[in-house]
């Protein structure tokens, strides 16, 4: 931990503008250097970007008109479907007089029979696993909703039904489907009597799991019911009239970031989900990385063991700036936060230049390492060999574990 | 400007051209600064600032973190920037402060350098050309933090690292700097 201090110490010099050592010295040079051959751009180069920029914030600023459009052709079909509904409505309760012949818009001719019994209705659906951003925008609404979805992750889909008495086994699906109306995501399995007697409604709870592939565009979600024995989709009612798939809501998946900038929404999902592509996109990159793939025993729990404790860490590296390394894998006593005492230390040795993944046993006996209950932490360390400063440290702040004798 | 000018105008900027084009204002100097040191060429900086600043105008919506300043992400936006246009062209940079672009005066005032100017001239020539004797990991750092004068807060965010790795790259990149420009001395000391 001396380094470490010595590291601190070093780079608070550094921030107080010291020179008293050659490295310091130099980087005050540098800073020099910086300031007296600091470039401008040509008067007219500044001028066109900026009339560049201002004319191409004038597109997004004209989209509420399309929006409007859109919100129009919406009213439009919300009138045409409460025509239809009324319509069916109107033959319903004329039964005895003459039909007018005309069929209901929708399908329900699909259901089961049982008249006015067979009614499906979603009641209410959520998602997790979603990414809502919340911009503020001068549309008549003020605010744009934007739903991102990541890539390689699983969302989960609950949805939840009003069934009729009479109603058989059901079973619910939700499809993502692309701009061209392709299912690039699907799922489906049995709508279930609640368990959550605080809400006793049947429901379904689906896990989509998006392709890794998925380009960035806009996606559209649709859900329903069908039979599963005959496969013959259901008429739901909703709020917004009939449908054999609903429309769940439009969701979008961003641009790629460029190697090695990964969209901040999306790396912050991917951690919480401990997704591999997390990985594989971070050792990916042109720089070298550690990254804890796995830890035994489970992060967060409390050990009690009298006895020598093994931690087993799997780590998946990039060795990029250098032909070989070695990785220290330190198990350290947390104090107030930070890393304090080495309880435990294992290396892996011949790491080669590239990627991989290791595994390093760490013992750590509590008899002669800890003095009563602890903190314990990870700290990881690539070098180049055991007497060079790291080529990288980490400190992989959600893989900790209590020491309660 | 303080951070919290800046992030309110951040907050006016997704909706507000004025306010787009104070932020421009106040950073496109730095961003073509930047793209040019590493670049050395004035088309490709200035293509790079257009991409960097077309970029951020696209997603600023969507920026999350206006409370830390533009300057960050707007350099890191660069950074990648630099990076892809590496790639696809492999262009080297081999170059010396004698081609970078004019930037204030740089003599005394009867035209002449003094003689302290000379020396200074000369030290920054060899620094900035050990500079680019070294990978492009080592320059990065060197460039944002030192040359570019970003916290190292920022710098982490650009390069994608903890902020502690920053001061460890530095210290790592200022040592071989130091062994490259002992070099160049010993090579300048050689007769020809």
């Amino acid at each position: 931990m001396n380094a470490n201090r010595n590291d601190k110490e070093w780079a608070a010099r550094l921030e107080a503008g010291r020179e008293d050592d050659p490295l310091l010295e130099l980087a005050a040079q540098l800073k020099r250097a910086g300031e007296e051959t600091q470039a401008t751009p040509t008067v007219a180069f500044q001028r066109q970007l900026r009339r560049d920029l201002l004319n191409q914030y004038q597109q997004p600023a004209a989209r509420p008109w399309h929006r409007l459009g859109r919100w129009a052709a919406s009213a439009v079909a919300v009138v045409v479907l409460a025509a239809a509904v009324g319509l069916t409505w109107f033959s319903i309760s004329s039964s005895g007089r003459p039909s007018f012949g005309g069929a209901a818009l929708t399908e329900p001719a699909t259901n089961p029979p049982g008249g006015a019994a067979s009614v499906y209705r979603l009641l209410d659906d959520s998602i997790t696993g979603v990414i809502t951003e919340t911009a503020t925008t001068i549309d008549p609404d003020g605010q744009t909703v934007t739903k991102l979805l990541t890539p390689g992750v699983n969302v989960e889909v609950t949805t939840h039904w009003s069934l009729p008495p009479d109603a058989g086994p059901v079973s619910a699906f939700v499809h993502l489907l692309d701009s061209e109306g392709h299912v690039v995501a699907q799922a489906d399995g049995p709508v279930e009597a609640a368990e959550d007697a605080a809400n006793p409604l049947p429901v379904s709870t689906l896990a989509l799991t998006l392709p890794t592939d998925l380009s960035a565009g806009t996606y559209e979600l649709i859900g329903g019911l069908y039979v599963p024995t005959t496969g013959t989709r259901l008429t739901v009612n909703t709020d917004d009239g009939q449908f054999t798939a609903i429309p769940l809501g439009q969701y979008e998946v961003p641009e790629p970031a460029a190697p090695g900038q990964l969209n901040e929404a999306v790396l912050a999902t991917l951690i919480a989900q401990r997704h591999d592509i997390l990985h594989a996109q971070l050792l990916d990159s042109q720089q070298d990385a550690l990254l804890v793939h796995d830890v035994s025993p489970t992060a967060g729990t409390t050990l009690g063991s009298a006895a020598p404790l093994e931690f087993a860490i799997t780590v998946d590296y990039a060795l990029r700036s250098a032909p070989a390394g070695i990785l220290e894998v330190q198990i350290v006593e947390m104090q107030s936060g930070e890393a304090g005492r080495v309880v435990g230390l294992a290396t892996v040795d011949n790491l080669v230049q590239g990627t991989g993944t290791v595994t390093a046993v760490v013992v750590v006996n509590p008899a002669t390492a800890l003095s009563g209950p602890a903190d314990l932490g990870l700290w990881l360390q690539l070098r180049t060999d055991a007497a060079s400063p790291p080529l990288l440290i980490e400190m992989p702040e959600s893989f900790g574990w209590r020491y309660e004798p | 400007m303080t951070l919290a000018d800046e992030a309110t105008l951040i907050e006016q900027a997704r909706a507000d051209p004025a306010a787009f084009g104070i932020l421009y204002d106040r950073y496109v100097g730095r961003i073509y600064a930047y793209a040019l040191r590493q670049t050395a060429d004035v088309a490709a900086a200035e293509d790079i600032t257009a991409t960097t600043f077309e970029k951020a105008l696209r997603h600023i919506r969507r920026f999350r973190r206006p409370e830390a300043g533009l300057a960050p992400w707007l350099y890191r936006i660069a950074h990648n920037e630099i990076i892809q246009r590496a790639r696809r062209e492999r262009f080297t940079v081999a170059w010396g402060e004698e081609d970078l672009p004019e930037s204030g005066p740089r003599h005394s005032g009867d035209g002449r350098p003094p003689e302290a100017t000379l020396l200074a001239q000369e030290r920054r020539h060899d620094l900035l050309a050990a500079l680019r004797r070294l990978n492009d990991a080592d320059q990065d750092v060197l460039t944002l933090r030192l040359l570019e004068g970003l916290p190292a807060a920022d710098v982490a965010v650009v390069l994608g690292c903890s902020r502690d790795n920053v001061y460890v790259r530095l210290h790592r990149a200022l040592g071989r700097l130091r062994q490259q420009l002992e070099q160049l001395a010993a090579t300048e000391a050689k007769p020809s």
